[in-house]
């Protein structure tokens, strides 16, 4: 009776440890040591870059790091509808195009939008990975910034996200919706930033 | 002979003089209601919402002759009542004697095995051309399914009578006073938001995205308005928009959120984005699934306030056997936006961001 439940409590731990190993790894980041972060107050965040299938996964990224750096309480975030206009009259902006600044255009944008930094990311992953009967959201997500008066990347960082319960994984239960994954990416990438 | 003369005339007189008293019991209001705005391109069904609505609205006090409305909407240029600017409004019922200009949308129709579709409303007072009442529909034909199938609704038209009814179930006889928030004074004492401007949202699905972003908007609108909040008449902010970001609706730029405050009195604006507006499941049992992202900015500063987010399918949270399931978009995001609304009151009544 005994070895039977050593059997079950070996065969738990090595499942748990089984999901460990694929659980997500820490992002990876740089920060310009000679810039002072105490100095941005006001950030711009642009729409992001799109390279997954999910044609979503770049709207939702924005989105979920804007309200993730306001719940932040650190820095003030502008208005989209803001940048969004603010793109179109420093001619970043190009209908169906993610817009891809210049240093001059970034400089352009931090002084018509009055911010220190502007914010800029890409999604290269974002789908449904299948192992067995279950679906594994997945979500990588790079993130950096960059100082508007120079137009210099000061903060960088990427990370990788799988969903899912523990519980979901080992018992097939079902996985957790994207978006849930996409912004505990966003809240591992962001956590580089506002330590 | 003469009894039966009389007994003829009695006949004739009662559902008349009953109409009449009807009408003078509701404050004898003189309606005029729009042509349906058919956004679902399903015009069997706006034909038969018109009719519906029409009967309907007769409770409330006399309508307006269709061919009337019709000359006079040709005669000032006014292509929706929900565009035309308040002095435009204010006119246009003066020229019908109006009391109410009612404008009613069909967003989306389904003619599937159980028929699916969303209809809005909106009452606008044609003494100051701004909006009085605003209410969201959505509905499916097995909404009111019970044991053994009863009560599954298989047609379009049979299920159009009952989304119409329960639409009209919170218009007040005097949409002055509503049923569940008093009058509008009340209202701007009791809401912890101000007068809020609704922006249209901005829509990334994957069809219609414009149209179900309008949905949503709606939705929130009537939402906003159940809840007890004071709005900025969708009129003017269309107009005020119009004029601030020349037909680009999503997002809100320096200028269009001084122009809210400054002309239309908005303390904030409510605006977002519509991901997912979908219909999944089964031909028997549809299975609605719905993503939305709402934000509110201080109309004075534009700096956001609050953010927040919601994701949901229409079995979600079911109960045993299936009790609890929405089977239409419409209803799963008036739900939504019930949800939303609440989040957005209890997180500014704690000044925080949620």
């Amino acid at each position: 009776m005994n070895r039977r439940h050593l059997t079950v409590l070996l065969l738990a731990a090595a499942s748990w440890g089984i999901a460990g190993c694929g659980s997500s790894m820490k992002a990876t980041k740089f920060s310009n040591p000679n810039f002072d972060f105490a100095f941005v107050e006001r950030v711009a965040v642009l729409p992001f870059e799109n390279l997954s299938n999910d044609r979503q996964a770049g709207l939702r990224a924005t989105r979920l790091t804007i309200t993730e750096l306001l719940a932040s309480g650190a820095l003030d975030v502008v208005e989209p509808g803001e940048v969004q206009a603010a793109l179109i009259q420093t001619g970043t902006f190009q209908a169906g195009r993610t817009p891809i600044p210049s240093t001059e255009q970034i400089i352009s944008l931090g002084q018509s939008l009055d911010v220190q930094a502007i914010i800029m990311g890409t999604v290269t992953q974002s789908e449904n990975l299948r192992s067995g009967n279950v679906q594994i959201p997945v979500v990588t997500l790079d993130l950096r910034m960059v100082e508007a008066e120079t137009g210099a990347t000061v903060w960088a960082a990427t990370h990788s996200e799988k969903g899912g319960s523990v519980s979901a994984k080992v018992l097939g239960t079902g996985g957790q919706p994207i978006a849930e994954t996409t912004r505990e990416c966003v809240r591992q990438v962001l956590a580089t930033l506002i330590e | 002979m003469r009894r039966r003369s009389a007994l003829i005339i009695v006949h004739l007189l009662v559902p008349l003089l009953g109409s009449l008293c009807l009408a003078g019991s509701a404050g004898a209001k003189v309606i005029a209601l729009f042509p349906i705005q058919n956004s679902a391109g399903d015009s069997a069904a706006a034909s038969s919402i018109d009719q519906i609505l029409r009967f309907e609205l007769s409770k409330y006090g006399s309508l307006v002759g269709p061919e009337r409305i019709r000359d006079e909407l040709r005669r000032l240029r006014v292509r929706s009542g929900d565009r035309a600017a308040p002095a435009l409004l204010r006119l246009l019922g003066k020229e019908l004697a109006a009391d109410w200009l009612v404008s009613a949308s069909l967003h989306d129709t389904e003619r599937r095995v159980v028929p699916r579709l969303t209809m809005s409303l909106r009452v606008y007072s044609s003494a100051t051309g701004e909006l009085l009442w605003v209410g969201f529909r959505g509905a499916s034909g097995i909404d009111r399914r019970k044991v053994l199938g009863l009560g599954t609704i298989d047609e379009m038209e049979k299920l159009i009578p009952f989304a119409v009814r329960d639409l009209l179930e919170e218009l007040p006889t005097s949409a002055e006073t509503s049923p569940h928030t008093g009058t509008q004074e009340d209202r701007k004492s009791s809401s912890r938001l101000g007068k809020v401007a609704v922006v249209p949202f901005g829509g990334s699905t994957k069809q219609w995205a414009t149209r179900n972003a309008g949905t949503v908007t709606e939705a929130v609108r009537a939402q906003l308005f159940r809840s007890g909040v004071v709005l900025v008449s969708p009129n003017l902010s269309h107009e005020i928009l119009r004029q601030q970001q020349s037909g680009r609706w999503e997002g809100v730029t320096a200028r269009t959120w001084t122009a809210l405050h400054a002309d239309a009195g908005a303390d904030t604006i409510l605006t977002g984005e519509v991901e997912t507006y979908e219909v999944g499941g089964s031909e028997f049992e549809p299975r609605p699934r719905v993503a939305l992202a709402m934000r509110l900015l201080d109309a004075r500063t534009g700096r956001i306030l609050w953010t927040g987010s919601l994701e949901r399918g229409g079995w979600d949270g079911q109960g045993l056997l299936g009790l609890g399931r929405i089977r239409s978009r419409g209803a799963l995001t008036a739900r939504m936006t019930e949800i939303l609304a609440g989040r957005l009151e209890r997180a500014m009544s704690k000044n925080l961001r949620d």
